[in-house]
């Protein structure tokens, strides 16, 4: 396949880049330095060398075409509770002992492990066990609190990319494209804002240098998917130079090793050091022109004596054609690049001549097949740039850049053959990744990926699934990622499917967190078909621990209609009121959670403490209730009676009595209590016929004889007998009122001296 | 992965551990006779003990917490045939022996009550228990204030599959376990382990108000230990897994029809030794078994669930010995 099609018109076709990236701060991750001589330049500095992957540049390298395929599923972890501990081989099935495990109801990977008895002991003999009475709580998940600031920015970000896809830009191919690199560089910049919190952490134990490697990884494999799959309209002729400043930047150059720089340190001449050489044939393979002359002009001898005159002119000769060939390496930017690009491999070519033709003056082999080499990766010679590669990318990558550096993504499948011949993948699931993303196999990579980072997957996943992945990258889509497992779904709805799983594998343990759970309850918002199952399991289960939480989880509940559990939690958070006998805020969230029941049996309690001691207890706590004709029956009447009392002590008889015949009449009181509202219009009475005032009217009087039948009327039940048996114990003797009777007696005859009192006043 | 511990520092061997519903809370019951609940103390990030208390006259077998629309309840069930209702008393203080109150005792069993389980909330305050006398007994408060009061809705035989005669039932040398559907949107749904027969049996709470046997799930060839019934997460279908003597666990998947459920058995793993008991995680992914090598095994759902199944994940071992040989 030829990578530079015939039809020039089609492949030099330039379409007009309308946006620039935004810029993203590189300067932080030094690079290699430029000054050749100094030995500084051989050693890395420590920001760069962290960026170094020797595993994937090195640990690779071999003839096979393909590394093996990591078994990552079927690997096993093992976790030892009590590693100390060596029990006989058969101590467990032979003793009465197991180890068992209880999952945390919230976290789906943390557990408890206990050794439990596997009979209790009144069933077995007694046994000379060791009794190990431990309980361990184990966790697979990784802890997530490094990230907390990382997981807010990120989720900014995915809110910023779920809006952009229903925005007017989006919908023009060449604003969707500038939305989506945007979007993409916020995430990039994020990431690199976190590495940059990483390397400056003091602390560098494992956990963090765990972290660094990761996120050195995401950062490599985002913005290797930016530059192959996003960038769509300025690809053209930017690819190359796109990928070696990747290549550069994610996997920099390796520092020297003590023994090399030993020998640059200790050698008389640097253009008969081979470390030199190899030094500065990776700086012409990977671009990086600037230092790559520096270093040729470092071995620019003056010429001081006759002896060497001729030598040593040809030298800097070669030398300085050398520099000049490179820095006439046309830009790959114009519409004559090609023209361009053909003189300049011409000027290349008559170098090498050159340096060929006085190589008998040379005398010098080594330093003859240096410049050739170098002229020869300058002129995209394929072994010449494979022999001096450290690793399949740098191979790939140079190829590209010197040999096709206007090629496509949809052209790197090709030139992936040569490369695999050449070198092998490290099966680290990262290279895999890569290799994958290359061949354009963005469903395997995904697969991979997961295996990386969850956040990762879940983030690149959605993004993804927002653009058209068939324009992008030719009829490949994330649809094999799940079509095995879901035959029945099509194209769109298996990427939803996978979009949303990964993405609720990745808010799950957010949701628990003590400052990330409202962010894992966004992601889930966000994930329209299996969202609200998640939402509705975890949503109880985060613990209120004040009340602004509370409202908080509430209205999440309400953001998503989630009635039941609205009054679920409302109900918890009431009861765990009443456990500490806050009765007022307990009687506020049962009236929320609608629960009459509960509202009930607090009423009742207050009117039985009355019943038993004769005081309104409850005064403060139903004045701290909002309460209104609508209110639950028990809270109006709690409210009702309160006010009658709160009038009789201000010596409002006629309103008093006014809410004593509401309260008979509306029969909104317990049955059982209807007997002490009656007695309570006995005090009432008396007060009218000694006052002559006309407290009840006779219609009262007849409506109080009416329930003094009913409530005796009924089968005189034991409860209305305690009742009153209880009220009696304060009622005459301790209070002095007028003494009370089961059979409702000085009520009746209270009513017929009323009666008596109104015919009177008639008259 | 990382892994803590704290000593429970029980007389005898435990034999359960619950967490409350957050998560933030733990009880521990023994053979010692006593219950011990734990906080995680934000402070100091351990397990503090909270109270210790003789709560039986024997084994306490199973412990397990209500939801917090209730308040803070447990009920615990022992080798002494009674079951117990256990309410924190917020005014007592800590480690007084004192701060959870007895509220209940529930001794209609003939037999150790082997297994005991609230049920979901959105059913009520309702305790499912299961006796070696071989009958399953639900119970509820019907005031849920009230916990001193509980009613028996109702009892069932889980051999004779109806209402038994609950005066002619013999102490029977069962092995029962229980765990009940956790699903809202379907009628309320146990499924029993019943010991010697090898199966276990789902019962159905049907339009009569009456628990109903309605499919078996039978395959294993020896004891069944334990039953889980898995957390549903929207799935079209129920999960329950089975642990037994016959060194397997199962997994099956209930899937609606008209008549009951079509069941078809998903995955059928060798722990190599006899399971004593599987518990799901709360998105019902992952299965624990626990077996007698003192290993627990944990088996992870695949994404592709109806021809993969679930493979195993990890093991914990709780010492040096042996390098693990199972395969899966």
């Amino acid at each position: 396949m030829s990578l530079f099609s015939d039809d020039d018109s089609k492949v030099m076709q330039f379409t007009p880049f309308t946006f620039e990236p935004p810029p993203i701060d590189y300067s932080q991750f030094e690079g290699v330095s430029s000054f050749p001589s100094s030995t500084q330049f051989y050693e890395e500095s420590a920001n760069s060398e962290t960026f170094l992957k020797e595993n994937v540049l090195t640990k690779g390298k071999g003839r096979q075409a393909e590394g093996y395929e990591p078994n990552i599923k079927t690997q096993k972890q093992i976790m030892y509770l009590n590693p100390p501990l060596v029990y006989d081989l058969d101590y467990w099935s032979n003793s009465n002992q197991g180890t068992g495990v209880k999952f945390h109801p919230t976290r789906s990977e943390d557990f408890t492990c206990y050794v439990f008895g596997k009979e209790p002991i009144e069933k077995v003999k007694k046994e000379g066990y060791t009794l190990d009475t431990r309980v361990y709580n184990c966790s697979l998940a990784n802890d997530i609190d490094s990230r907390r600031v990382f997981y807010n920015e990120t989720f900014s970000i995915f809110r910023e990319a779920s809006r952009a896809t229903s925005s007017k830009e989006w919908r023009e191919k060449s604003s969707r494209e500038k939305l989506l690199c945007d979007i993409s560089w916020s995430y990039v910049n994020a990431i690199v804002k976190h590495i940059k919190i990483l390397q400056e952490n003091p602390n560098k134990d494992e956990h963090i240098q765990r972290e660094l490697n990761t996120f050195r990884d995401m950062m490599a494999i985002w913005e290797l998917c930016r530059i192959m799959y996003f960038i769509k309209s300025e690809r053209y002729q930017r690819l190359s130079t796109d990928l070696v400043t990747w290549l550069n930047e994610c996997y920099p150059m390796g520092a020297l090793t003590e023994e090399e720089l030993n020998e640059v340190r200790e050698s008389p001449n640097l253009r008969n050091t081979v470390v030199f050489w190899s030094r500065l044939y990776k700086l012409i393979l990977r671009g990086l022109f600037p230092q790559a002359i520096n270093f040729l002009r470092s071995i620019l001898i003056p010429v001081e004596s006759d002896k060497y005159i001729n030598r040593e002119i040809v030298i800097n000769d070669i030398i300085q054609s050398v520099i000049k060939c490179i820095k006439s390496r046309p830009k790959i930017s114009s519409h004559d690049t090609d023209l361009a690009w053909r003189n300049w491999l011409s000027q290349c070519s008559c170098v090498q001549c050159l340096t060929l033709q006085k190589s008998i003056i040379l005398e010098n082999k080594f330093l003859e097949e240096s410049f050739v080499k170098i002229l020869k990766i300058l002129a995209g010679d394929p072994d010449a740039i494979l022999s001096k590669s450290s690793s399949w990318l740098e191979g790939l990558i140079s190829l590209i850049y010197h040999k096709y550096p206007r090629c496509d993504s949809s052209d790197i499948k090709a030139i992936l053959g040569p490369i695999f011949v050449r070198f092998s993948v490290y099966p680290d699931a990262t290279s895999q990744v890569l290799k994958r993303i290359f061949y354009q196999r963005i469903d395997e990579a995904l697969g991979y990926c997961k295996y990386i980072d969850s956040w990762l997957l879940s983030h690149l996943l959605d993004l993804l699934c927002k653009v058209d992945l068939d324009e992008i990258i030719g009829g490949k889509s994330l649809y094999p990622l799940v079509k095995e497992s879901m035959s029945s779904l099509t194209k769109i709805e298996s990427q939803c499917h996978s979009r949303e799983r990964c993405l609720i594998n990745f808010a799950e343990p957010l949701l628990t967190h003590s400052t990330l759970w409202q962010i894992g309850f966004k992601y889930l918002e966000h994930c329209e078909k299996y969202g609200k199952v998640y939402i509705e399991e975890f949503i109880g289960k985060v613990p209120f621990d004040n009340e602004r939480k509370f409202e908080k989880i509430l209205k999440i509940c309400e953001d998503n209609g989630l009635i039941f559990d609205e009054k679920c939690i409302t109900t918890a958070m009431g009861t765990k009121y009443m456990q500490i006998k806050r009765y007022g805020s307990t009687m506020i969230y049962y009236m929320r959670a609608g629960k009459d029941e509960n509202l009930k049996t607090i009423c009742n309690m207050f009117l039985t403490q009355y019943v038993e001691t004769g005081k309104i207890t409850f005064e403060e706590v139903i004045d701290s209730i909002p309460v209104d004709k609508d209110s639950n029956e028990s809270v109006n009447f709690l409210s009702r009676y309160r006010l009658y009392h709160s009038l009789i002590q201000d010596e409002f008889f006629h309103q008093a009595a006014q809410v004593l015949v509401e309260c008979l009449r509306s029969e909104i009181s317990p049955k059982e209590f209807w007997g002490v509202l009656l007695f309570h219009t006995v005090p009432l009475m008396k007060h009218g016929r000694r006052k002559e005032i006309k407290l009840f009217e006779k219609i009262h009087i007849d409506e109080f004889e009416h329930y003094c039948t009913r409530v005796l009327d009924r089968k005189i039940e034991d409860s209305w007998i305690k009742l009153v048996q209880r009220m009696k114990r304060w009622h005459y003797k301790e209070c002095g009122y007028f003494n009370i009777s089961e059979d409702l007696k000085p009520v009746k005859n209270e009513c017929e001296r009323y009666k008596k009192f109104l015919s009177k006043l008639k008259r | 992965m990382s892994v803590q511990h704290f000593d429970s520092l029980h007389d005898d061997l435990i034999h359960d551990v619950a967490y409350d519903f957050y998560g933030k809370r733990l009880v521990t019951c023994s053979s010692d006779q006593k219950l011990k609940v734990w906080e995680m103390s934000p402070d100091t990030n351990n397990w503090e003990q909270i109270d210790s208390w003789k709560a039986h006259e024997c084994s306490v077998l199973k412990v397990v917490w209500a939801h917090p629309e209730f308040g803070q309840v447990i009920a615990s069930c022992s080798f002494d045939r009674s079951i117990r209702i256990w309410e924190e008393q917020e005014h007592e203080p800590k480690n007084s022996g004192k701060r959870w109150f007895e509220k209940a005792r529930l001794v209609d069993s003939r037999g150790s009550v082997q297994d005991v389980e609230f049920a979901p909330n959105f059913w009520g305050l309702r305790l499912a228990s299961i006796a070696a006398d071989g009958v399953l007994r639900i119970y509820e408060a019907l005031e849920v204030s009230n916990l001193a009061h509980w009613t028996l809705m109702d009892e069932v035989n889980v051999h004779l599959s109806r209402n038994s005669n609950t005066t002619t039932l013999k102490e029977a040398e069962g092995n029962y376990c229980l765990s009940w559907c956790p699903s809202r949107y379907q009628s309320p749904m146990i499924v029993i382990g019943c010991g010697k027969e090898n199966n276990a049996k789902i019962f159905r709470y049907d339009q009569h108000n009456k628990w109903r046997p309605c499919e078996v799930l039978d395959g294993h060839q020896d004891l069944i230990h334990d039953v889980a019934w898995a957390p549903n997460m929207g799935r079209s279908y129920h999960l329950i897994a089975t642990a037994s003597k016959d060194h397997r666990v199962r997994i099956y998947k209930l899937l609606d029809n008209k008549d009951g459920f079509a069941i078809e058995l998903i995955s059928d793993l060798n722990h190599n030794t006899e399971v004593w008991k599987v518990k799901w995680n709360v998105t019902g992914t992952i299965l624990s078994s626990a077996g007698d090598d003192g290993k627990v095994r944990l088996w992870k759902a695949s994404n592709k669930i109806e021809s993969e199944g679930f493979k195993c994940m990890g093991i914990v071992c709780n010492d040096r010995q042996s390098s693990d040989t199972m395969e899966t």
